[in-house]
This record gives C-alpha cells, structure tokens and sequence, in this order.
C-alpha cells in the first residue's frame, strides 16, 4: 500500500469519526473519493441490539472494511469491539467449505458432492417419520438465522414431516420474556424503543450486565448520563458488581434467587407511599393471581405484606436495606420517565416469567408505559430471536404471526396461506427444547437437524444431552460455517453462507427488520440455508410420495438463491402470515427495507406507513396505525394484543421463589454463569478473532475476595467448580464482583475442562421451559497455583 | 496493516492532558476535541496485535470513559490471510473426525 492511500484511509476513518458526533473536519470529498471500496449497509451478526453497519468490499469482491451505519437509529454509527471484528471471520480457514458425511459418528468424515448430501438427509428424515412416526424429527434452530430460514424450516417440518418440533436456542435466553410480555401486556415483545433511553430520567437495569452483553446499548445510557448527571438516576439490581454497575446512582446487591421479592418490595412502597397512578391503573389494568384469576387490587396489597422493605431486606441480603428499596422505589416512580432493561438474569431462571411480571407490575403501577421515556424493556441477546424465532414460528407452541398452534382457527389461517390441505398442521404443540433433547436422550428421536446453533455446548448439564446425541441410532445434520462441540456429534455437516454472503432479514429487540444483502461471495461450496432446506424438502416429498409435502417449497423452487429465494419467502411470510396480526409486516418490503437505514419497527401495515420507519411506541392513538384501527373505546391506549380479551394490561401476585437448587451444606456456594465483553456465545465466531480471543483466552471463575480468603485461593489458582452434574477446572479471578457466597464463571469456552454448562443445572421454568442456567448451587477448591492455558476452539 | 477510529468519551477535568496522554504513541492521531468531551482518533497500527493492545492501553488511561469503535480497515492484512502468506492465529484447521470424549 502507497503512503498516500495510507493516508487517505486514515483521513477517511477520521472523517467517518468525526460525521458520527456532528465535528467538522477538512478534506472529505477527497479521501471518501479515494476509498475505491464498495459499502454495503447491514446488520450486526453478535448480538441483539441489531447496530447497524456498512460492509466495505474491495474490487476483488473481498471483505476488507467495516464501519457503523451513521443513520441508524440503533448505534447512530457507533460499534463494539465485536461488532467491528466480525466480518473477518469470513476469510477464515477454518470455514466449512464441503458438505461431510459419516454413517457411523465414530468414523471419520469425508467429503460428499451437495447431491449426495441432500439425499441423504432427506432419506434418512423419510425414513425415520415413516418408521416412528412424524415426531420422531426434529428441527432446532437459532436467533442468528435469518428470518427466511426460521420460517422456511418450520413450514417445512410442519407441512412436510407434520410435526411441530420445531425449537430454537431462544428459549434458552428469553422464552421468559415471551411469557412475561403475552401475560402481563397481552402481546409479546417491547412496547417501546430504545429511543426512550435519551428521554428517561431513570433507568432501572435489573439482571443484565449491558456494558458487556450491549456494549453499543450501553454507551447510549452512559452518554445519557453523563450528559444529565443531576437528572438521570440509574439503579442496578444484581447480585454481581458488573462493568454496568460503575455508572449506577444506587446499587441493590441481592442474594442469588431473591429478586422476586425485591421487585415486590419496591411495588410496596409504591403502593405504600401511594406513588401509583390511579388513573392509569383504573383505565388500563386489572389484578391476577395463579392461572389469571381476577381479584381486586385490596387483594394485591394484601400479597405484598410479606414483602414490606424491612421483611424483604432481610429476605435479599448483601447490600440490601429498606431504606435503598424505598430510594429505587421512589426514583422509579416519581420520575418523568422510568425505563426498565433486563435479560438473562431475569429470563434464565426458574421462575424466569414470575420476574418478568414482577418489572411490568411497576410499570403498569406507576402508568410508566406507552410514553415518551417509559418503557419495560426486554434485552435479546441475538441479532433475530424476535424477529426470526419468536416472530417467525420458530418455537414449538407457535406458528408464524404469533398464532398459537393449538388454535384451531389460527392453525387454518396457516394452512389456507400455505395451501395445503386443514388439518394438515398437527394440532398439538411440539416438544421444547429440554424436552426434545430429553427425547435424543431416549431414542425417541430419530432426525434431527441443527441449524446455526451448538447445543452440545449451550445446553445446560450438557454432558447428560451429548449422550444422546452421541447415539448411533439418532441421525443429526448439522448446518453451520465452522466446527464446533455440535459437529462433533453430527452425521451430516453442511457449510452454510455467512452474514452478508446471503440475503434476508434481522429482528433486533426493539421490533425493528433490518435487511442484509448479499455483498460477497461465500467459500467454497457454502450454501446459504433457504436454499439448502429448499433442496432438501424437495428430495423430502420424493421420498416421501406425498405431493403436499412439496408444496411447503415449491413457490421458492428454483429461484436465484441470492437474492429472490429469500425475497419470495419473506414476501410470503409477511404479505400472508403477517397481516391483521400485531407483528404486521406487510410494509416492510424488501424495496422498502432497502431504502432505509434503520429498516422498520413493526406494526407496519402499508408501505407507505413502513417508510416512515414504523411504529415506535406500540398501543398508543395516532402511533400506533393498529391503535386505531383496533379501538374499541375512545381512551388513547388500545392493548389490542391477542393474550388478553379484556385489553387490560394485567398486574400479577407473585410470590418470592429461590432457586431450584439452593446452597446447603455440602454445595455452600451459589454457581451463576454469563458473559464478558470480548466473546460471544459458544466462541465459535469470536474465538477464531485473534483480538478478541488474546483479550480473554479462557474462562475465569470470579470468587469475591472474602471467599477466596476461607478457601485459600489466590488470584490465577485453579480452581475446580463442583456441582451435583460434574466438574470444571478454570483460573480464579478474586474480585470484588460476585456478592459473598457466589462464584461467576463465563460460560464461552468450548474447552472440555472449562465448559461451564456441564455442571450447570437443567431445571427450567415451568411456564416458559427456559432453563435457570443463572443458579445453581456448588463447591469450589483450590486445585493448584496458576497454570499455562492453551485457548481452544474446535477445529 | 490495519487503520481504526474511535470516538474516545473523556471526563471532562481535563481533556487536554488526557488527549496528551494518548498522543504518547505515534500510531495514535487525534484528529478533534469537542465541548462534550469526545475526541476523534485514529490508530495506525503495525497489526492486528498492535492495534488491540494500543485500544487496550488507551481505554486504561486514566480520564478515559470509553473507546468505541466506528471504523476499521484491515485490507492489508485480510490480503496476506487470503494469500496465505499470514494466517490467523486460532486457526487450527479442519480435523474433526471423531466425537471428543465425554467425560
């Protein structure tokens, strides 16, 4: 590279810089014009904020750039470290290239021609549905597919296998929102925008580490803070100090498990100290206890008297006294705007949608919904579990347009879309996720096909899933761009194109679609999905003999794969499955997504609607077109979500739950696992990331200083973690982080020695089957003084 | 080898001396200091490595509240890698024949 274009490219990434903050620097036109790069505007592959970016590829059609999507109402620009590096995993050698095939999962594989591989999959989900009957296939997918490729799968495994197994990694992270959102407000997902963090004046983060999991988020409360220092307040409630913690105003650190009884402490003072709103309560909310049996709200305050702030301090311990509880309770309330954010730590626990309930209680108390700076606002942790999974049909119990399978009326609609025959669809939900491993486990499943995900490290106790992977008997295709601890355990292997080497759509969480097209060419003979299952099914319903089983792809059939594949099953998904329902997409054409930077926050019914962006506050006249053309009385908020036939927002009795499994005397410590800034999930993408890996090689287990001092472990020692499921080894990081009683391990390492998920417990919320990966409980000991570690990733 | 821009957020007590502190390296321009306390920076680094453990060090600077990522442009590198003159390191390549041992 000359000197100058040395130079011309670091003038143009000041200038990118200094455009995103609004500060003028000389000399733009010429160093943009001597860029000689092709920009292309999409998504985030890491995580679910949905930052938006432009992809600079060179006159070789390569990769060689990345930069923030200024326009973008998500990041207005701004990356992570992850956001910035991800595109460079594209060139990587490790990248599956050539469909692989074994028989047998103890020989090795080889390479078969696209043909071969098609057929076998095909043979072998036929033969297992006609053998043991429809349920004994299985589809899992994942929040990192594109929107097409949930839907496509699950109209396949509906109408050509008629099953509804059809499961994805999202239950694993926010089935409980789903459950918290539809039985609290009615309909799922977000009210609001993120737009509402710059016109809050408190922002209550329970159970989320945002600066690690949400760096771009993030930045936006900190900026929002520091710009009104006097005005904003922050509380974090969580058991971990955190990176998030450092800019709280107040910091409420409970025991693990007692977060149910905290959040109905601060409803207590609110109703206490009479800081509800009476108006909104009596217009828009009705009280429920145990299956949605109504009561009144004398019944609800009754509920609280076990959770007055000096009770519940004694209940939450750490820094926990009523005095704080009453302060969060007030900032909460009397603020102009409280927004509420959280994720894991809420959703993966065993009473993950109790939780969920218990923030929407404040909000609907203090009539903070539906407003400029009010919000009770989920976090995702992948770029399309909303928009792809939840959304989609991606779940057992759910068809496309958020209709519940067992819905006979909803199951028509599909099928009437769809053209095949009622009752093609079965009528019963399928298997969950633990349960569909659970039926690995027993054989019961025959065909499996994982898509994007790796579940034989993201499982919780993964160690008693893999067995049943491992089965002989169990045929398992995996679809994926690189190796991981699930192709291990796979037959079939099938190298799928990667982010921006196909097209198609991201959900973010605040009900925003984004399109990515395609800008380069994948490797090798990597395939992007839509086609792949497009293929399959064909050779499925030949297999088959059955013509209907044809139909769930032959409107997609032999259409150019890049670009007009994915454009006619988005097209059928929104124009079809979309409209009159709550997620209305039918705006947001592919012609329209292309023209905007930020895509389009749904409902949006027309195109025209969807070029103005979309709707940005759900519920709410003159908003929200569904507000309005769903009215039914002449109040500004219309809750015409499909969960709730009395349109009220539904306050719930909930009371205090602990944990599955609580410390005693032989496990003493609490285990809770999560993430830190530099690695994603499974570190199948960011552990082949150089940067990123050397920042953190390896899991550590924080343990706070006084617990290190009783077990005599110093910084770097190893240290093994015990549960009742097994054991991991991983260096100690003695920090004040982890409240006194709690060990905090990351759980990315693939490594078979560190692999957090194989001691952690498989318990799962009862209403939202999501496993409470967050606590459990174990024993630690000091194993030896510090050791060299090799980072490992599968190869 | 790679070029990347920040947008650095300082504390604002003293953004000069900050903004001095992070000039201690050549490969670090700072190319603007607004009155929010954000500054535009650019780094020209030899690699990749060099690149994360100049990013590494600034956001350590005392004064410093955060270093976000807007751009990066690593042509010259992603050349070497696709000619395999360089390769990545964590790169193990393909070998994935049998199930690992379940423990």
């Amino acid at each position: 590279m000359s000197l100058s274009r040395r130079d011309f490219i670091k003038r143009s990434a000041a200038l990118t810089a200094a455009s995103y903050i609004g500060m003028t620097l000389p000399g733009a036109t010429t160093a943009q014009a001597a860029e000689e790069l092709t920009w292309h505007r999409g998504s985030c592959r890491l995580c679910g904020v949905g930052c938006r970016v432009q992809l600079g590829v060179n006159v070789k059609g390569v990769a060689v750039a990345l930069r923030g999507e200024p326009k973008s109402r998500t990041n207005f620009g701004y990356l992570c470290m992850k956001g910035m590096m991800f595109y460079r995993i594209m060139a990587h050698p490790d990248r599956l290239t050539k469909p692989l095939y074994r028989e047998s999962k103890q020989q090795p594989f080889r390479e078969i021609s696209w043909d071969e591989a098609l057929d076998i999959a095909a043979r072998k989900f036929a033969a297992a549905k006609r053998e043991h009957g429809p349920d004994s296939t299985a589809y899992y997918g994942s929040g990192q597919c594109l929107t097409e490729e949930t839907y496509l799968f699950q109209k396949i495994m509906r109408t050509a296998l008629q099953t509804n197994n059809v499961e994805g990694n999202p239950r694993l992270c926010m089935a409980s929102a789903v459950g918290g959102y539809l039985s609290s407000f009615g309909a799922d997902e977000p009210i609001g925008s993120y737009a509402n963090i710059e016109k809050s004046s408190c922002i209550f983060l329970i159970g989320s580490n945002m600066a690690e999991a949400h760096p771009v988020l993030f930045r936006r409360v900190m900026r929002h803070k520091l710009d009104n220092r006097d005005r904003v307040k922050i509380i974090n409630a969580d058991p971990r100090f955190s990176a998030t913690s450092r800019i709280a105003d107040l910091h409420l650190q409970f025991k693990p498990g007692t977060d149910l009884a905290l959040l109905n402490a601060i409803a207590y003072t609110i109703i206490d100290e009479k800081l509800f709103d009476q108006q909104f309560l009596a217009d828009y909310a009705t009280f429920r206890q145990g299956k949605a049996e109504q009561v009144d709200m004398t019944a609800y305050w009754q509920s609280l008297q076990d959770y007055s702030p000096e009770k519940t301090a004694a209940i939450c311990g750490g820094n926990i006294d009523a005095e704080k509880i009453r302060a969060a309770a007030r900032m909460f309330a009397t603020s102009k705007g409280s927004v509420s954010f959280w994720c894991m730590g809420i959703n993966q626990r065993k009473r993950g949608v109790w939780a969920n309930n218990l923030i929407h209680n404040l909000h609907i108390l203090t009539g903070q919904l539906c407003r400029e700076g009010a919000d009770s606002f989920s976090l995702t942790g992948q770029p399309n579990a909303c928009g792809g999974v939840r959304e989609g049909g991606g779940l057992c119990h759910i068809l496309p347009g958020h209709r519940p399978v067992a819905n006979e009326k909803l199951r028509n609609q599909v099928e009437d879309a769809w053209g095949i025959p009622r009752g093609r669809i079965a009528p019963k939900p399928g298997a969950h996720t633990m349960k569909m491993f659970q039926q690995v486990n027993s054989g019961a499943i025959k065909a499996l096909w994982i898509n994007c995900t790796s579940p034989a490290q993201s499982l919780p106790n993964v160690d008693l899933y893999r067995q049943g992977m491992a089965r002989e008997d169990v045929f398992i295709v995996t679809s994926d761009i690189f190796p991981t601890r699930t192709t291990e355990l796979s037959n079939l292997v099938l190298p799928t194109a990667f982010h921006f080497e196909k097209s198609g759509v991201y959900g973010c969480s605040e009900r925003r679609s984004q399109l990515t097209l395609k800008a380069v060419e994948p490797p090798g003979d990597a395939r992007p999905e839509t086609w792949i299952a497009t293929e399959w099914c064909a050779r499925l319903a030949d297999q088959l003999q059955d013509p209907v089983a044809l139909q769930a792809v032959k409107p997609f059939l032999g259409k150019e794969m890049a670009v007009a594949q994915p454009q006619a099953i988005w097209d059928e998904y929104t124009q079809q499955l979309t409209k009159h329902r709550d997620n209305d997409l039918r705006g947001a054409t592919y012609q329209v997504l292309g023209q905007m930077a930020d895509g389009v926050q749904w409902p949006a019914p027309t195109e025209a609607y969807a070029l103005t962006g979309g709707t940005g506050i759900k519920f709410v006249k003159g908003i929200d077109p569904l507000a309005s053309s769903e009215a039914k009385d002449d109040k500004p908020y219309q809750f015409y979500g499909p969960g709730h036939p009395d349109r009220k927002l539904w306050v719930w009795i909930r009371p205090q739950a602990g944990a599955d499994e609580e410390p005693d005397s032989n496990w003493p410590l609490y285990l809770s696992t999560g993430r830190v800034i530099d690695h994603w999930h499974t570190t199948s993408m960011t552990g082949r990331i150089p940067e990123l890996m050397r920042a953190n090689p390896y899991s550590f287990v924080e343990i706070n200083p006084r617990d290190a001092r009783q077990y005599g472990i110093s910084p770097n020692d190893m240290v093994e973690i015990e549960t009742r499921r097994g054991k991991v080894t991983m260096p100690a990081k003695v920090v004040e982080g982890p409240i006194v009683g709690t060990v905090f391990a990351y759980w990315h390492d693939m490594h078979e020695d560190r692999m957090i998920n194989k001691v952690v417990k498989d318990s799962f919320d009862p209403g939202s089957k999501e496993p409470e990966f967050k606590i459990c409980a174990c024993r630690i000991r000091r194993v030896s003084g510090p050791q060299a570690l090799t980072p490992f990733v599968v190869s | 080898m790679p070029i990347a821009s920040f947008i650095m957020t300082l504390d604002r007590h003293d953004p000069e001396q900050i903004i001095r502190n992070c000039q201690c390296d050549s490969e670090v321009e700072v190319h603007g200091l607004d009155d929010a306390g954000q500054a535009v920076l650019v780094i020209d680094a030899t690699s990749s490595r060099r690149l994360e453990e100049l990013a590494t060090r600034l956001q350590q600077l005392d004064g410093v509240l955060s270093l976000v990522p807007v751009y990066l442009n690593a042509e010259d590198e992603i050349a070497r890698i696709e000619s395999g003159e360089l390769r990545p390191e964590f790169s193990f390549g393909r070998k994935s024949e049998k199930p690992a041992p379940l423990s």
